[in-house]
């Protein structure tokens, strides 16, 4: 049983420079709002300090870091998460790369295997392979019928596992996808392949999934009592599946600021509620297609607070999300108190931290990366995580 | 759906499906074929047509109460299911009726079974893609956006509140929302056209008539341009002042045009 939890830091690379203004001109804030608001050379300068941010996480102690993939999103400038993932295997050399996620149902699954292969190559072994569904939005984006979403991603999970362990030449004929000849040369390095972890917001029908092939899951950003909820549900699966599930089958992923001061964290930590009414502002139709989710996931994610991924849920302001430990500011001390509370509560045998967010200062991310590697990720170690029962 | 005097509602088991119909009238069988939103129900258009014909409005698999079996996720899927509707019904030959989405079935099976149809009715129908204008973007937008498209003036839709407009129970938004999906499994990509089908049409020579709406905002009045130039044996009328559903926006010039060729379709 892992005894320990492991910390990853996460950033969504967001497009700093939107403003509610911009955003109030168009119907919605993903598929409406047009790239004539992006600035390549902005983003340039930008993605260079998302990537000077992943070497300091992995030179001051991070144990991972963790990277995912959006479209149409204002918030996330990764509409490719593996391009990321070999930019952390290059500029990183200890940390582990958590891939979470490759939305497969909208991507081709053997080229997923074949990249997802190179980077467990690149980094010598580094690669978490996380697989994820996705929003509505990545499916819609995608050109994908919603309601092939989960049929599709299952179907793709098999077909990537087979790519990595089965020689080829070898046929796939599934209902989606059609090979006669599957023969890819590059194969990763841990076997029999990377761990799989599937993130999810909060569909229960995902964790039911998740638990049934034994991948870990990693919530993101969930209420604490809603997080609970549906480790329950893992817990109850992997029973019924017939193994003990500890906390390296689970994952929490919330938005943590850690500055000098408890009120220069406040401070700073207020640019996570950045552009707050917009990120799932839109028609029902583009984050609750018809057939994409069951009635009962929507009901988990309606309360589930607003901002983190852009999906849906209930809105709390700054205080309120602080008040309950979903956003953790403060400095040294403070943040490890907070955390603490938190992994005391949900045993997670991984910490991901939201670590930045909108047009938050690239010095005070540093600051903060330096502050959590220093002194709060040893304190955080020295936690002993308890079985699950 | 209520049952009245005038016509039933019952669950038919025809192959592997579990089928709502809604039956009533006299006279030869016409078949009314929905389209994206579900059965609207027995409405005044469908008593008017019962006059003298026996209609069946069934509710697709997949829709209102009928089943969907795993087989039927295609346009195609579905007019093989309801030419073994046709078959085990003895409705043949049978006037066949399309509305919008419906129309667009009502193209395939006549492209897969001519000699079972009498006559041809296509109604604002999808099916073809149009060289002029697009087909709105109506499955990944609110229904305020879709009802706003659907008429050219909703002041002059009889019962417009009662019939198009309504709030919906709880239950009833839960099937909507099924036979949302089931649009969307149909009608996805290519998006609400197969792109064969006037290579399909070629050589019917079932007679038909098809009928648009002169504003129709969501299938654009090209559409039914093509279909007349598909079918060599059709003719197009156009009602003015008039969007995508002419039953319920202009129901008197459509059922008069409707029913004086379902009497004479030659």
């Amino acid at each position: 049983m892992k005894d320990r939890v492991e910390v990853f830091w996460f950033s969504e690379q967001p497009y700093g420079y939107v403003t509610d203004e911009d955003l109030s001109k168009y119907d919605s804030g993903r598929l409406g709002f047009p790239n004539t608001y992006f600035d390549p050379q902005k983003a340039h300068v930008l993605y260079n300090q998302y990537h000077e941010q992943y070497a300091l996480a992995d030179e001051v102690g991070f144990d991972g870091i963790m990277s995912n993939e959006h479209h149409a999103s204002y918030w996330c400038m990764k509409p490719a998460v593996n391009l990321d993932a070999a930019v952390i295997c290059k500029v990183t050399k200890k940390a582990k790369i958590a891939i979470l996620g490759n939305v497969i149902a909208v991507n081709d699954p053997v080229r997923m295997a074949e990249e997802i292969a190179m980077l467990d190559c690149f980094s010598g072994g580094r690669i978490i392979s996380g697989f994820v569904r996705g929003t509505a939005v990545e499916s819609l984006h995608g050109g994908i019928d919603p309601s092939e979403n989960f049929a599709r991603f299952q179907e793709a999970h098999d077909l990537i596992i087979k790519c990595w362990t089965t020689p080829g030449p070898f046929r796939y004929e599934g209902q989606y996808y059609h090979y006669r000849a599957v023969n890819p040369w590059v194969v990763p390095i841990q076997k029999p392949h990377p761990d799989i972890w599937f993130p999810g917001t909060g569909s229960p029908e995902s964790v039911v999934w998740a638990a049934r092939h034994q991948h870990p899951y990693m919530n993101l950003g969930a209420l604490v009592g809603m997080t609970e909820y549906l480790k329950g549900v893992y817990i109850d699966t992997a029973k019924e599946v017939g193994f003990t599930p500890g906390p390296e089958h689970f994952g929490y992923l919330l938005r943590v600021l850690c500055a000098d001061t408890d009120d220069k964290a406040i401070d700073v930590g207020r640019t996570f509620m950045w552009t707050e009414n917009h990120r799932q502002r839109g028609p029902r139709e583009h984050n609750d297609p018809p057939g994409y989710q069951s009635r009962e996931a929507l009901q988990v994610k309606m309360n589930r607070p607003t901002i983190g991924t852009g999906t849906f849920g209930k809105k709390m302001g700054y205080d309120e999300l602080r008040a309950v430990n979903n956003i953790i500011v403060g400095n040294p001390e403070t943040v490890i108190k907070k955390l603490t509370e938190i992994i005391q509560r949900l045993n997670p045998g991984y910490l991901h931290i939201y670590g930045n967010e909108g047009p938050m200062a690239h010095q005070d991310v540093t600051r903060s990366i330096e502050l959590l590697g220093k002194e709060v990720i040893p304190a955080l170690h020295e936690l002993e995580l308890q079985p699950y029962e | 759906m209520a049952v009245t005097p005038h016509h039933s509602d019952e669950l038919m088991q025809i192959a592997d499906v579990s089928i709502q119909v809604l039956k009533g009238g006299e006279g030869e069988p016409l078949l009314l074929l929905h389209g994206a939103g579900g059965n609207p129900g027995w409405l005044a258009y469908h008593q008017a047509l019962a006059q003298r014909c026996t209609v069946y409005a069934p509710s697709h698999p997949g829709y209102d109460r009928s089943s969907r079996p795993d087989w039927i996720s295609t346009m195609n899927d579905m007019a093989h299911f309801y030419r073994q509707f046709i078959e085990e019904l003895s409705l043949a030959p049978v006037h066949l009726m399309g509305f919008s989405m419906g129309g667009w079935l009502a193209a395939e099976i006549a492209a897969m079974c001519p000699a079972y149809l009498k006559s041809l009715v296509l109604v604002d129908a999808a099916g073809i893609r149009p060289e002029v204008g697009e087909i709105a973007e109506i499955l990944m937008v609110s229904q305020d956006v879709v009802k706003k498209l659907r008429f050219y003036d909703p002041t002059q839709v009889p019962d417009y509140d009662t019939v198009v407009n309504r709030q919906l129970t709880p239950e009833e938004e839960a099937v909507q929302w099924r036979n949302r999906e089931m649009t969307s499994r149909l009608c996805w990509k290519p998006y609400f056209h197969n792109p064969k089908l006037p290579a399909y049409l070629r050589g019917v020579k079932v007679p038909a008539l098809i009928v648009w709406g002169k504003y129709d905002a969501i299938i654009p009045l090209n559409c039914g341009e093509l279909f007349q130039q598909a079918l060599s044996n059709s003719r197009l009328h156009v009602i003015d002042r008039c969007g995508h559903s002419p039953a319920l926006e202009k129901p008197q010039e459509f059922l008069q045009t409707v029913q004086a060729f379902l009497s004479k379709p030659n």
